[in-house]
């Protein structure tokens, strides 16, 4: 007998009594794997429901979207703002300057240099 | 795929037990196992959920394998493990949890705590490659494709087990 035919023999022998192991699960690992096997399939099943909150997920993501978005869009809106208010400095300050009292005071002068101007 | 795990589950689990000597760990194996197959690939063509089911399989008995290395690793530094070799295989020194007393050995179990002791004592490779082969009755190409290694490791992993299981278990198994 050849040491290939040997090792077959030894590894044949092995096999065989791994094959009755297998057969020989005890009742309560039986019923172990048994309760495996049926948690791993209920976790599918579990998975599939859980789709039905995926929509409600993905319209919260959306309306979350949209308000960011929306924020982001204030901000040009904001710059228009802040021309807005500049305009209404100038003509504020330009209200202030003729609330001066030195203006009204040279208007006589003013009033003369325009029509001296006018006229030259 | 109930089906398909009625017709693995029973070596699958033999297998697991053997590679961790603990039962409730080669159960939790199995089921972690199951529930990927299961979660991943229930769309999958049958016929691939074999090659799948172990190559998931394997990959967390080598997890399993890491994460003791590493609490052994753990132990050793807190001074739990004074007798450990840091030299000696990690797999050698798993609690075995099923080893039995002699007088129960002597009965129905003997030979197969015999057996799960010698493969055990096996690198993680030669195990798998071993395993596969004869309890799994996978093919050299189908056991390089779950290990993720070529034909030739695993003939050479093969051949050594063989070769160190005949070493202890002696000629007359």
């Amino acid at each position: 007998m050849t040491i290939e035919d040997k090792d077959q023999e030894f590894v044949n022998s092995i096999k065989s009594e791994l094959n009755e192991s297998v057969q020989n699960i005890s009742a309560r690992e039986l019923s172990a794997i048994t309760q495996s096997r049926n948690k791993a399939l209920s976790n599918k099943t579990e998975k599939k429901s859980a789709w039905i909150f995926i929509p409600a997920g993905a319209i919260a993501t959306a309306c979350l979207a949209v308000v960011v978005y929306s924020f982001i869009q204030v901000v040009p809106n904001g710059q228009n703002l802040i021309d807005e208010n500049s305009e209404l400095v100038s003509v504020l300050e330009s209200l202030d300057l003729y609330e001066d009292p030195d203006v009204y005071e040279d208007l006589e002068f003013h009033e003369w240099l325009d029509a001296y101007e006018s006229s030259s | 795929m109930e089906e398909f795990f009625a017709g693995v589950e029973k070596r699958a689990f033999r297998l697991a037990e053997i590679s961790t000597g603990n039962r409730d760990d080669a159960l939790d194996i199995l089921q972690d196992a199951m529930c990927k197959l299961v979660d991943k690939y229930a769309s999958r063509n049958p016929e691939e959920w074999g090659p799948l089911f172990h190559t998931i399989l394997q990959r967390m008995i080598v997890d399993w394998y890491r994460r003791h290395a590493v609490r052994e690793r753990f132990r050793g530094w807190f001074g739990l493990n004074h007798n450990k070799n840091e030299t000696e295989d990690p797999m050698q020194n798993v609690k075995d949890d099923i080893a039995k007393t002699p007088e129960q050995e002597a009965h129905s179990g003997r030979r197969i705590a015999m057996l799960d002791r010698a493969i055990r004592g096996l690198s993680l490779r030669q195990q798998q490659a071993f395993l596969l082969r004869t309890l799994e009755g996978c093919d050299v190409k189908q056991t390089a494709q779950i290990m993720k290694c070529s034909d030739g490791s695993v003939k050479t992993h093969y051949s050594r087990a063989v070769h160190i299981l005949r070493e202890k278990l002696g000629d007359d198994w």
